[in-house]
């Protein structure tokens, strides 16, 4: 029994009739005389060539199953050109039961071999091989496109590594400078704190025309200079921060415009499959349409398509889950630390405030206004006045500026610095993308 | 009655008995009757085919002769009409010299007079050549109009030295015949204008005008773009090059680069860093619209490589680019030079034109719609030819073949598909030949259109039409139609279900 049996039944009735036809014209006198023998033959050729048409249609079934190499057009051009094939030679089998043979049985096999040719090119413009070469293409696409994204990634982060490489140098620039700046004031404390004793221990000695000796003078200077050397790495720490932060924000672009992009071009491809899919059911069904048999067909290779599209999808899934927080879905915490260092930053603080600069600030502020512990009562009273007022003359401007780096003065720093890592982590975070 | 002639002789065809020849003193000679009607009968009588040597022209026509003057029922063109003429008995005829001759004073049927062969084989053989050339000299493949003009113009002396020594209605006849086989070899005569050949000039001459054109233009554009761009600024030192405008080097399709699905034009090297032109953006499809015209009107084979006036915008990108992440500056074109420096398009101007537009005039393609007839297909056909628009070329082909059946008919096999190599060398040719001898080529009549096969049972109606093609080229300062082995006149069409008519058989111009 044909599988294809709309057609085998069709061309078994229409060949009774025209059998019958060309027997009664016998009969009547208005047709030549019936040779039953090539009837007989002919019908033993059209059993031949429904086994042989049913094969010839499975036989391209195999077309929707494509390599992974496969495109949507080399593997239609495989398709039109196998049923184009089959076409001519179902045309040239019927055509050629034909030969020799009377009247009656060459216009039979006239019709039939037009119309077999007919139906095997319905067939061959089937584009479901386009599709199935389509969805090969796609997924070769994405994994093409996932081992790009990869390498971009490893670009971003090697950008980001060189900023951070910058800003690392920086922080052991600065971590040393501060750690001598603090070891001098800490110094020059001691510094003070003998001068201030010579003084004391000579100044029985002084008149009021003269200042006391030695002269703070130097040591203001030198104490002055600590100060300084104290505030440089914190104002470097705030301007280089600030600069090398404002170089990685075309990272931080760059990141944000590849999220959009990947996001587009995942959604493009997740719908992509079964568009080209559902396309090529269409098309093919209304080729189909004319013919029971073409009909039945195309049931049963529209089904072909479905392995593809459930690969393809578990394809479209392991994209997503790889780039998952970096370009796909929300910015993980990880993603966004990587770029924006926050942690890093708050080690980096963790370290300066580790170099302990505001504790020496109070511990030599305290000992400026302990005076060191220095007693002036050895002094007769007079002298006592004058090296008092001499100390407090003199020291003011440093401790005025002692005063100044107090702890308000390290939490302005911090501020100042960590609030431009919180906007890019902030930033990150929030950054747009696809999210499924 | 005596045996009548009717001075015709006929071939007998499925349409009709084919008239071949009047002889020279025929009673139809002088009447509407002419050379390639078909007669159908006599009198109103269809003549019976079972008796066709019965028939007007045929060996034993006198059988059918009832009276000396008869009206014969043509057909010519599709179109009938009637023509009465007088028959005659055989005329023997006689020189000065009381011997046989071929007309009333000469020349003698059995002398030559110096010429090769005498004159009796010599008309029965002129006859034959010059039926044959009004009939079948433009229909059958195998002859080359040329050839047999040049051998024709050869055989005036005889005709001379007839018309000189043996003056008469005879003689006047044969110049007569000989001037009308003439004027058929030679084919029609056309005039064509520079406008009409302008075609040919197609990647030449307006090619040099339109580079021309394209290099002032160039040259003005980039007046006042920039150094160079390279090599490309890192990310961070960008500024030095945003906003700015700069001339790029060339590009070809290997630049061409796709990124999570876009498309991007990767202009640089990995040593000297890269810039990038999307490539799917209005300003860009408004140069392709330009450029297409271009190529269209110009040069079909304007190669893929431009160069791009642009500037740089500050829209850094991360591209993959010979498998490795690139990053660089896109631009925002403002002029695209294309070709071999042919084609010269300023984005900024709207709507875009190449430069030199305005001044090399344009050809309109020929649009087949499906409602028109067999001749505009071929009409299509040659435009494309002389546009070299291969594709378009292919489109007037039909993707089913005519075959015949065992029984002898003729059907269609849907499933044939021409190949590409079939096409292939009836394309080169073609375009040998309108850029070689042939200079135009003009639908000449379009045979009757019939039906080949009939609607039913899931079978399409057929139907077929006949055009014949005139080729022209330049002979003696003149353009004339000729033909020869390389050019096709015959071009067989068919249309299914009343959709548009396409050529049947792959064959060259």
């Amino acid at each position: 029994m044909a599988e294809y049996s709309a057609r085998a039944n069709e061309l078994n009735a229409k060949y009774q009739e025209a059998y019958k036809r060309a027997v009664d014209d016998e009969t009547s006198g208005r047709g030549k005389p019936v040779v039953h023998a090539s009837w007989i033959n002919l019908k033993l050729g059209i059993d031949r060539y429904i086994d042989w048409r049913d094969r010839a249609i499975n036989d391209g079934l195999p077309l929707l199953k494509p390599d992974s190499s496969a495109t949507g057009s080399n593997q239609q051009d495989r398709w039109a050109s196998y049923y184009q094939s089959k076409g001519s030679e179902a045309y040239t089998q019927i055509d050629n039961l034909g030969k020799s043979a009377e009247d009656a049985i060459q216009q039979f096999t006239f019709f039939v071999s037009t119309q077999e040719s007919l139906f095997f090119r319905a067939l061959s413009e089937f584009t479901l091989a386009r599709a199935a070469g389509d969805i090969q293409q796609a997924k070769r696409d994405l994994a093409t496109e996932a081992d790009n994204l990869e390498g971009k990634w490893r670009e971003l982060a090697g950008l980001d590594e060189r900023a951070d490489g910058e800003i690392a140098y920086m922080r052991a620039q600065i971590l040393r400078e501060l750690e001598s700046a603090v070891a001098n004031l800490l110094g020059w404390g001691r510094k003070a704190e003998e001068t201030a004793r010579t003084v004391v221990n000579v100044g029985a000695e002084y008149d009021d025309k003269s200042d006391p000796e030695p002269s703070f003078g130097p040591i203001v200077v030198t104490g002055m200079e600590t100060v300084a050397a104290l505030q440089r790495p914190l104002d470097q720490f705030v301007r280089e921060a600030q600069r090398l932060y404002d170089n990685e924000a075309p990272i931080h672009n760059l990141f944000q415009s590849l999220r959009t992009r990947v996001g587009e071009f995942y959604q493009k491809m997740y719908f992509a499959a079964g568009n080209a899919a559902d396309a090529a059911r269409r098309e093919s069904a209304d080729k189909a349409s004319p013919y029971e048999d073409a009909k039945r067909f195309f049931e049963k290779a529209s089904k072909e398509l479905d392995p593809l599209l459930s690969d393809y999808r578990s394809a479209c899934d392991a994209f997503y889950d790889k780039f998952k927080g970096r370009f796909l879905d929300e910015v993980s915490d990880a993603t966004a630390e990587f770029l924006a260092d926050q942690e890093f930053f708050n080690k980096f603080w963790k370290e300066l405030e580790d170099k302990k600069a505001s504790e020496a600030v109070q511990q030599v502020l305290k000992d400026i206004e302990n005076n060191w512990g220095v007693s002036l009562d050895p002094l007769k009273p007079e002298t006592r006045e004058k090296v008092r007022k001499y100390f407090e003359e003199k020291l003011r401007p440093h401790k005025e500026k002692l005063r100044s780096m107090d702890s308000s003065f390290f939490r302005r720093v911090y501020d100042q610095t960590s609030m431009g890592v919180k906007l890019y982590w902030d930033k990150i975070k929030r950054a747009s993308g696809y999210r499924k | 009655m005596s045996d009548l002639e009717s001075g015709i002789k006929t071939e007998m065809l499925p349409e009709g008995f084919r008239v071949e020849w009047i002889n020279w003193d025929s009673g139809f000679r002088k009447t509407e009757l002419d050379i390639g009607d078909y007669i159908l009968g006599v009198d109103g009588k269809p003549f019976d085919r079972s008796k066709h040597y019965q028939a007007v022209g045929q060996y034993a026509e006198y059988q059918g002769f009832q009276k000396p003057e008869i009206t014969l029922n043509v057909v010519r063109d599709g179109k009938t009409f009637d023509v009465a003429g007088k028959l005659h008995e055989h005329y023997f005829y006689y020189d000065a010299e009381q011997k046989q001759a071929l007309a009333p004073g000469g020349p003698r049927s059995l002398a030559n007079d110096g010429f090769g062969d005498a004159w009796s084989s010599w008309l029965e053989k002129t006859i034959g050549k010059y039926s044959y050339a009004l009939l079948r000299m433009w229909v059958q493949k195998s002859f080359n109009t040329r050839i047999e003009l040049a051998s024709h113009l050869e055989s005036k002396d005889r005709i001379d030295f007839l018309k000189k020594t043996y003056p008469g209605p005879f003689a006047d006849a044969m110049l007569e015949d000989w001037t009308r086989v003439m004027e058929c070899l030679r084919g029609k005569k056309i005039e064509l204008t520079e406008k009409d050949l302008e075609y040919r000039q197609l990647g030449e001459k307006r090619k040099e005008i339109a580079k021309e054109e394209a290099a002032r233009a160039w040259k003005g554009l980039v007046e006042g773009a920039s150094g160079s761009p390279f090599p490309a600024p890192s990310i961070q030192e960008r500024g030095k090059v945003v906003g700015k405008t700069f001339e790029f080097p060339p590009v070809t399709y290997r630049n061409i680069v796709n990124d999570l699905g876009r498309a991007y034009m990767a202009i640089g090297a990995p040593s000297d860093g890269y810039y990038f032109v999307v490539l799917e953006t209005p300003e860009l499809f408004r140069f392709y619209k330009a450029m297409f015209r271009y190529k269209g009107q110009i040069n079909p084979t304007m190669p893929e490589r431009y160069r791009y006036l642009a500037r740089v915008k500050d829209d850094p990108q991360m591209i993959t680019v010979g498998g490795r992440s690139q990053m660089g500056l896109t631009l925002e074109l403002l002029a695209v030079l294309a070709g071999e420096d042919e084609c010269c398009v300023d984005l900024r101007v709207d709507p875009p034109k190449f430069a030199g537009e305005d001044r090399l005039s344009s050809f309109e393609p020929v649009v087949v719609e499906a409602s028109a007839g067999p001749s505009r297909t071929i009409e299509a056909m040659v435009q494309a030819v002389k546009m070299g628009d291969e594709k378009a070329w292919r489109g007037c082909f039909a993707d089913w073949r005519v075959v015949s059946g065992a029984g002898g008919r003729e059907t269609i096999d849907a499933s044939y598909v021409p190949g590409p190599a079939v096409f292939g060398s009836a394309w080169e040719r073609s375009r040998k030949n309108i850029l070689g001898e042939v200079l135009d080529a003009r639908v000449e009549r379009v045979e009757g259109i019939q039906r080949v096969l009939e609607p039913s049972e899931g079978l399409p109606l057929v139907e077929q039409a006949r055009v014949w093609v005139d080729h022209f080229g330049r002979f003696d300062g003149e353009v004339r139609a000729y033909k020869n082995l390389y050019v096709n006149r015959e071009w067989v069409l068919q249309r299914l279900n009343g959709g548009a008519w396409k050529i049947v058989s792959v064959q060259n111009l």
